[in-house]
This record gives structure tokens, C-alpha cells and sequence, in this order.
């Protein structure tokens, strides 16, 4: 027998969230606003995170939020990259004419690492272990987005 | 809106970050063999149950799964258009021109010689006060059926025959 | 590798409330597993396995068990999410029970926690987003968009509960005060604990009459809330559990049954259930947990009932389904004091959800609570001696139950 199917779109129906940041994510993107990166220690290993958080996943204990804070500063190490032809925004994502190029930064002094695009460079240009910089937005919101990207430090080689 | 008073703790509000989840993005296929011969009853204004040879049980609208076997029912039966409430409550809709909330009664309905439920509506001129579990109900076609669900335009309230019976010991 | 005995040594709870807004989830359920752990006086090291469990559609934060390793104390440990409707709570329970029970080498001592923060979406939206693809699919097949909005959109939870409420009543004679009366119990009980949502020490009858209908039969005073909040319980084996607590509450036995969907059926089907409030799934989830436990009258041998109902009527049908009262009596034991908390058979001294109501977290709070009343160290804690309790869970499309029950001695071999 066979089997007739129908497929139908939904059109009415979108769900709105808003995520609670927590004290620590505050904190964070208030340094941001000021363009100052943030991380916070814990005491018993030692590692700093950046963005910070409440607890040491090693350890398992709480970094106290009153204290352990680590004012970073705006360079780093190019630890990965990649190149992608998707941008990902709130609005959705759609594809993009040329390849933009993404990295993972480890902040120096920091233990932890995070993604961002890596401005005006060529894919072929990347290397593991190259020395980055923040650029910042222009419009500094305490999000994210206040960091636009990492561009590569002139004469930063390995 | 009502404000109920309890011991209320206030706590530091932090940023939010929003986010979305279109759900008008999700596609839904379905199986609709077992559907049509219920359609195509439905055009001609007749009312057909799907019966499990294993069980017996009938159900209305017709399932593709019986629920008891899990195997697939095959027996077409003929049904009454009359039936009986099984359930209900009210939705309240805010009307778009006055802004007043206005209360429908949403009904689940059993059909006569089937032994599932389904989601429906009554009269709009049947108040909500006079519902009532078991309240004998009767299909109201629409002036011309298409074989589709819209076909039974809603039911309407037919007279309790029990109302009039009397108790042995009354 | 043979069957262990497991028991739970410790539950704890972070503070619940409408709007946590000082923690994102991961904190927030970091809290729970910290009074948890400070509370039996362990260590993350000692525990060997996470299970954790919540709703996603509530918090739009999809696959939490991927990113909240650290948060968790999962780290180098194995970790899995169980997710199953209004249960989740319920079946996060039963996963810890059997990561135990199974004996398997290396695995004694599991942590399972479950949470939600409701506040970071919309609870309609969650809660609709089970019957959006039957408003889909009706409307495809010629019902048009208005109707299938309005005849779906009934109410969500409320609309399933107030079903339930008008079958209810019209079996048992119980009235819109027994009604109140259950409300009212429940959160003067939740003023009593610290961790609940709705404290509200001085709640009367009168009060919750004089709020308006928000779908017949049940008022905008007899509604649970939406809460944000975590519970985290900790089960160990029998010989561990002995060193750790004086009473460790033996988880004695578990049971999860589905039946069919009610009120909503699939593919534009009808619902399987004609009355739901005949619940099935609870009268064979008893039958099986009871008898893996021993129990022959629960009527007589179980001693404090922690019950999942959001909505009054609800408490008083899952106490007749599960066996503890006779059919139709039970709004005549709140009128006469045996499930207050210096009563025979007290029920629900956590508030219930009636109180709080994290979806995800629920589930587990009655067992957490089951279990801390035959352990002594319930806040709220009752008079007599507790030796058997139960926690259930109720969810899904108004089909699925959890039942656990706990004793103060290990099943009988």
C-alpha cells in the first residue's frame, strides 16, 4: 500500500528567550563596557578563566566572587582557527560571498580560550601560534559583540 | 490581574542575553493512508470509526496505531452522528474589538459506538453553564462538505432523554 | 557485578523563586548540588556518576548536559540527561536508583540533579509547544486556524487539570472549598521550608474564593506557579549509606508506566483515555512499585505521600489512584485533618507543586522530600516516625507517572 504524506510549514509560532548572565558574567561584561578584560582565579589551582565563572570545573570548588578577579590584558596567543561561509547572527544565519576567518584566542595569562572572527588576514596567512590583539566595537554595550574581533600583531611571529 | 501577597525574596537582576527559537521552521510529515476513506465519509456526511480486529476497540478519528495493540486497525464501522460530552472546560479569547475576555466552551466529544476522544466545539449559542459531563450531543454539517475536518462545523446539544427517566426510589 | 541495595543519603535545593536573576542555570543548579553535598558532608571526589535531567523548551537553552560538565562536577565522570515531560524530575530519580541498584564496578555513589529556570522563556510557549504540531497538522487537514487555536489552546497545563477537575467532582462530590481547602494546606505548609516559591503562612479559604475563574472549575488562587530552581539527591549503596546518615531512606521500589495520550491525541487521532482522571499509569505504577517493595496496604504501611499535583484536584486523585484512600473519600480526609502534617497520613509538607514548581525539578523534589521525612531532617519535618513514604511524578500528554517508594529498612531479600 502505499503511503501518501503531507508536509506543512508552521507559520505563527516563535518562542522569545532571555538568559540570566549571573553575577560573574556581569562583572565580565561590565570590564567590557570599559574595555578591560576580566577572569577570575581559583585559589586552590590556580587556572583563570576568562569569561570568568563560579566554579573551578578541576577542583570543584567556588571561586568566592568578592575576590580572584585577573585584569587581563587585551593580547593573546592564536591557539586554532578555521574559515567559515556561514555569519551567524540574532537575526539567523545565512551564507556569505567570501570565507570569513575564525579562531580560538587564549588571552595571555589566562587558562581558557575563546572564539571570535580574526580580522583583515587571509586564511592562508594563519598559523597556530600567532600573537593577537582586540579590536574593539565601536559601540561598547556590555555584550559579546564588544569585541569585534582579533586582528594579527605586526611583527608578532611565533 | 490578580496579585497574590507571599513572602517574596528580591534577588540582584543581572544582564540577560536574548535568544530565539523560530518554531515556524520545523517541517511536520505524517502518515494520512488511514485518513481517507475518513475524509471521503465525511464528504458524503457520514461518520466512520476505524475498529482494531485484536481489541475491538473503535476510534474516532481514526488512529493509525491501536493504542491497546499496536497493531494497525483495519475495519472500517459506521457511526451514529449523535454522541455524548466526555469532558470539558473553557478558553478564554480576548475579543479584538471590545478587549473583553470572552469564555468558549472546548469540549471533548465521544461518539456513539466509539471509545476515544476528540477535541471539538459546540453551538456558539450554547452557553457554558449548561455543559455537562454526558450531555447528549449531535453533528452539525457544514452546507457543503469539502472532506476535510471543517466538515463537522460543530456539534449541536440534542434533548437528554435521561432527564426524563425517574429513579426507583423517587 | 550483581543488584545493590541503594539508598538516598542526602537531597538539598537552591532557593526557588519567580525570577532567579541573580545566577544563570548553571549556577543556580551548582547551588543545589553544594547543600546537597554540604549536607551528607561528601565530597565531588566520592561521587562516581552524574545524572541530571531537565525541559528544554522552557529555558531555550537546548542539550544543558553538553555544556554544564564543569557546573556539575562532571568532570572525568560519566554524565547523562533523561528528559521526560513533567516526570523528568521523577525519571532523573529512578536513573540514580539503577545507576546503583546495577552494581556495576566503580559506580556506588551517583548525584542526580535536575532543574529549571522558567523565568529565561515563556511557560505558555513551552508547555503549547507539545500540541503545536497538532495545531499543524489539524489545519492542514481542513479545520480552520481559528477553531484548532481555540480548541487547543485551551489552557495548556490548567486546561488538562480543569478536564480533570470537572470528572473529578462529578464522581466525588467534593466542592470548589474541598478544593480550597487543599490549596490553602499546601502553602501554609511551604511557608514552613526555605527553599519553596509561594510562602504564604496566612492563606485561608476565603482568599483563594474570592479570586476569579482562570478555567472552570480551578481560580487564579489554586494555580501553581512558574518557578526557577534545582534539587540535587544523592543515592549510594547500602553499606556506604550506613556510614554516611543514621537513617538512610532505601529506595525500595521504582516504577515509570506510560499509557495513552488523553485529551490530545496524534495526527489529528482522538485521545485514547476517556476519563483523565481515571489514570491508569498511576493505579499499575503503584501495583508494580508496591510489590517490589513489599507492600500489600498502602492504605495501612505507608506512612508520609510527597504527590505531584500542580492543581488541587489533582492531589486529590493521584491520593485515591495510588491507593492510599478509598475511591471518592479523599477531600473528606483534608476536611478532617489526616493529611495535615500532625495527621495520620500527612501529604505533601513540601507545599508540593502546588507551591514551586520548576518543571524539571519537581519530579525529584518529592522524592528529595520523601526522603528527608524518613531521614528526621525534613525542615518541615512531621511528628510520627516516618518508616515508608512515596514520591511520584505525573507528566507527558497527561500519561506518564513516576512512583518511587523509600523505607528506614532495606527491602526484604
Amino acid at each position: 500500500m502505499t503511503r501518501k504524506r503531507i508536509e506543512i510549514t508552521t507559520g505563527f509560532v516563535q518562542a522569545d528567550y532571555n538568559f540570566w548572565v549571573g553575577k560573574y558574567m556581569d562583572k565580565f561584561y561590565d570590564g567590557l563596557e570599559s574595555k578591560q578584560v576580566l577572569g577570575n582565579r581559583c585559589p586552590t589551582c590556580n587556572r583563570v578563566f576568562v569569561p570568568p565563572r563560579k566554579v573551578c570545573g578541576n577542583c570543584f570548588k567556588t571561586i568566592d566572587l568578592s575576590n580572584n578577579w585577573v585584569k587581563l590584558k587585551d593580547t593573546g596567543t592564536l591557539r586554532n582557527f578555521t574559515t567559515t561561509r556561514i555569519a551567524v547572527s540574532e537575526a539567523g544565519k545565512k551564507k556569505t560571498s567570501e570565507a570569513i576567518p575564525i579562531g580560538m584566542v587564549q588571552f595571555d595569562g589566562s587558562d581558557t580560550s575563546v572564539v571570535y572572527p580574526l580580522l583583515d588576514v587571509q586564511e592562508k596567512d594563519l598559523t597556530i601560534g600567532l600573537k593577537v590583539q582586540v579590536v574593539w566595537n565601536d559601540e561598547l554595550k556590555g555584550h559579546p559583540r564588544d569585541i569585534k574581533g582579533f586582528r594579527m600583531l605586526k611583527g608578532g611571529e611565533r | 490581574m490578580v496579585k497574590l501577597e507571599y513572602l517574596k525574596k528580591e534577588y540582584e537582576k543581572t544582564r540577560q542575553m536574548p535568544g530565539k527559537w523560530p518554531l515556524s521552521s520545523y517541517r511536520y510529515k505524517f502518515n494520512i493512508t488511514h485518513f481517507q476513506p475518513f475524509l471521503k465519509a465525511l464528504k458524503e456526511k457520514r461518520l466512520i470509526g476505524l475498529k482494531c480486529r485484536s481489541c475491538n476497540t473503535v476510534s474516532f478519528p481514526p488512529k493509525l496505531v491501536c493504542g491497546k495493540c499496536l497493531v494497525q486497525p483495519d475495519q472500517w464501522v459506521a457511526l451514529r452522528d449523535t454522541g455524548m460530552v466526555a469532558t470539558f472546560t473553557a478558553n478564554y479569547m480576548k475579543d479584538e474589538t471590545t478587549g473583553e475576555l470572552q469564555s468558549f466552551p472546548v469540549i471533548a466529544i465521544q461518539q456513539d459506538g466509539a471509545d476515544t476522544t476528540f477535541l471539538t466545539q459546540l453551538n456558539p449559542a450554547v452557553k457554558f453553564e449548561d455543559v455537562y459531563v454526558g450531555m447528549p450531543v449531535k453533528v452539525k454539517w457544514k452546507n457543503q462538505p469539502e472532506g476535510n475536518l471543517g466538515d463537522i462545523e460543530y456539534y449541536d446539544v440534542i434533548d437528554d432523554a435521561t432527564k426524563k427517566m425517574k429513579l426507583q426510589n423517587e | 557485578m550483581s543488584k545493590q541495595q541503594a539508598a538516598i543519603v542526602s537531597a538539598g535545593f537552591c532557593e526557588h523563586a519567580s525570577k532567579r536573576s541573580d545566577v544563570n542555570m548553571a549556577e543556580m543548579a551548582n547551588e543545589a548540588i553544594q547543600d546537597c553535598l554540604n549536607n551528607a558532608n561528601i565530597e565531588m571526589d566520592a561521587v562516581d556518576a552524574i545524572v541530571m535531567g531537565n525541559m528544554p523548551a522552557f529555558e531555550g537553552a537546548n542539550l544543558p548536559e553538553l555544556w554544564m560538565t564543569d557546573w556539575v562536577g562532571a568532570r572525568d565522570k560519566p554524565l547523562i540527561r533523561v528528559t521526560t515531560g513533567g516526570t523528568t524530575g521523577g525519571s532523573v530519580a529512578i536513573a540514580g536508583y539503577y545507576h546503583v541498584a546495577a552494581g556495576l564496578p566503580g559506580i556506588e555513589t551517583v548525584l542526580a540533579v535536575a532543574f529549571e529556570q522558567q523565568s529565561c522563556g515563556n511557560t505558555s510557549v513551552g508547555l503549547s509547544s507539545v500540541a503545536l504540531g497538532e495545531i499543524s497538522i489539524v489545519n492542514a487537514l481542513g479545520l480552520p486556524a481559528e477553531s484548532a487555536m481555540r480548541i487547543f489552546g485551551a489552557g495548556a497545563a490548567i486546561g488538562i487539570a480543569s478536564y480533570q477537575a470537572i470528572n473529578y467532582m462529578k464522581r466525588s462530590g467534593c466542592t470548589e472549598e474541598d478544593l480550597a481547602r487543599v490549596v490553602v494546606q499546601n502553602r501554609r505548609n511551604a511557608a514552613k521550608n526555605w527553599w519553596t516559591h509561594l510562602k504564604m503562612p496566612d492563606y485561608t479559604i476565603e482568599q483563594v474564593m474570592a479570586t476569579p475563574y482562570v478555567s472552570y472549575p480551578l481560580r487564579f488562587g489554586m494555580v501553581t506557579p512558574a518557578s526557577d530552581g534545582a534539587c540535587a539527591v544523592l543515592f549510594t549503596r547500602e553499606e556506604i549509606a550506613k556510614d554516611t546518615v543514621d537513617i538512610p531512606a532505601y529506595v525500595n521500589g521504582v516504577s515509570s508506566v506510560a499509557n495513552e495520550t488523553g485529551i490530545v491525541g496524534y495526527a489529528a487521532a482522538g485521545a485514547g483515555q476517556l476519563d483523565p482522571c481515571e489514570q491508569l499509569g498511576a493505579v499499575e505504577s503503584a501495583k508494580l512499585a508496591y510489590s517490589q517493595a513489599g507492600i500489600s496496604f498502602p492504605e495501612k504501611e505507608i506512612d508520609y505521600a510527597e504527590v505531584y499535583s500542580p492543581f488541587p484536584n489533582q492531589e486529590l486523585m493521584w491520593l485515591e489512584r495510588l491507593g492510599l484512600f478509598k475511591e471518592n473519600t479523599a477531600h473528606l480526609r483534608y476536611r478532617d485533618g489526616t493529611t495535615a502534617p500532625n495527621g495520620e497520613l500527612p501529604v505533601n509538607c513540601s507545599g508540593g507543586v502546588n507551591s514551586t514548581n520548576a518543571i524539571g525539578a519537581s519530579g525529584l523534589e518529592r522524592v528529595a522530600e520523601a526522603a528527608l521525612q524518613i531521614m528526621g531532617k525534613a525542615e518541615n519535618q512531621v511528628p510520627k516516625t516516618v518508616h515508608t513514604s512515596i514520591g511520584h511524578g505525573w507528566g507527558g500528554c497527561i500519561n506518564f507517572v513516576t512512583l518511587t517508594v523509600l523505607s528506614d529498612q532495606p527491602r526484604r531479600k
